[in-house]
């Protein structure tokens, strides 16, 4: 009862993985310079050097949905050349969030970007994605599904659709964490690349975003190297 | 009754830290979205994509490099 006690704070407290699918074939965006907010971000092939691009950012709040979006309308409205507007309800995996659009100017032309906002035990999980105004009738559907794809699950396990994925990569993570007594190199290779094979060819309806998360959980767990 | 009053004072423990937690940072709030659509039009202007294994490898020399700086700053 009292070890039940000890560990309610940090259960109450657990974050869950927030997760989504970026539009199929688009690729991991190596970042640099970005903002801290951002955790992760895709870029696909556009019909000009301007790409598509999506990524999240994360928030810690103190306020409602309705509240962040007024203060987020105000920000986006102090820059010069852009105009903003609140599309309404938007649902996703997750829950219900909110929909905008906002139109600026880069150097490169015109863009247009939607952005999708949910909030949820006082973190906002923001969804936005960039692309030139002429392609944004051709990217609209497959941005809209991603950003609806927004998901939140208590580990990368149990976000898995099947079980027997499920058993598959529990056991696979707790082999990750045995290491041999000989030939450790080898081991860490081999692993490294079965988890791939696992991830990218087993688990291709879990995403971009999954994928990665996996992956980087396992190359931590192989190579005991904390990944950012 | 002293093991009651530990386990309250253990429990409400990180409620206060997270309030003092949320006071503490004087930051504007949205700031997130508004970064979120800089850094979205930063990505597709001078994004390098890359396939997902790459990535990993790309980021672990990150944090090898960073490591390496740190280390010979010091």
């Amino acid at each position: 009862m009292f070890l039940l006690l000890l560990l309610a704070p940090l259960l109450l407290f657990s974050t869950p993985i927030c997760h989504f699918s970026p539009p199929p074939g688009w690729e991991f965006a190596l970042p640099k310079n970005l903002s801290p907010h951002i955790q992760v971000g895709f870029i696909g092939k556009g019909s000009s050097d301007f790409r598509p691009s999506i990524n999240l950012a994360l928030e810690e709040v103190d306020v409602s949905l309705k509240e962040y979006v007024k203060s987020v309308k105000k920000i986006h409205l102090s820059q010069p050349n852009t105009t903003w507007r609140d599309l309404g309800k938007f649902k996703q995996i997750a829950g219900e969030g909110r929909l905008t659009e906002i139109s600026s100017r880069s150097g490169l032309g015109e863009v247009k970007m939607l952005q999708a906002i949910f909030i949820k035990d006082h973190k906002a999980y923001i969804l936005t994605a960039a692309v030139e105004k002429k392609d944004y009738p051709n990217f609209y559907p497959a941005i809209l599904q991603s950003l609806q794809s927004l998901t939140l699950s208590s580990d990368l396990i149990a976000a898995l659709p099947r079980e027997e994925l499920r058993q598959r990569f529990s056991h696979l993570y707790s082999s990750l964490t045995q290491e041999p007594e000989e030939d450790l190199e080898n081991w860490k290779k081999t692993k490294w690349e079965e988890l791939q094979k696992i991830v990218l060819e087993e688990c291709p309806e879990m995403g971009g975003h999954w994928q990665f998360l996996a992956l980087k959980e396992g190359y931590t767990k192989i190579y005991s190297q904390k990944l950012q | 009754m002293k093991k009651i009053c530990c386990s309250l004072l253990i429990l409400t423990l990180p409620f206060s830290l997270h309030a003092q937690e949320m006071t503490s940072h004087n930051v504007r709030t949205g700031q997130a979205a508004g970064y979120a659509s800089r850094d979205a039009t930063v990505l597709s202007m001078m994004g390098w994509g890359v396939g997902l294994a790459i990535a990993i490898g790309a980021l672990c020399a990150l944090v090898k490099n960073e490591g390496s700086s740190t280390s010979h700053s010091h």
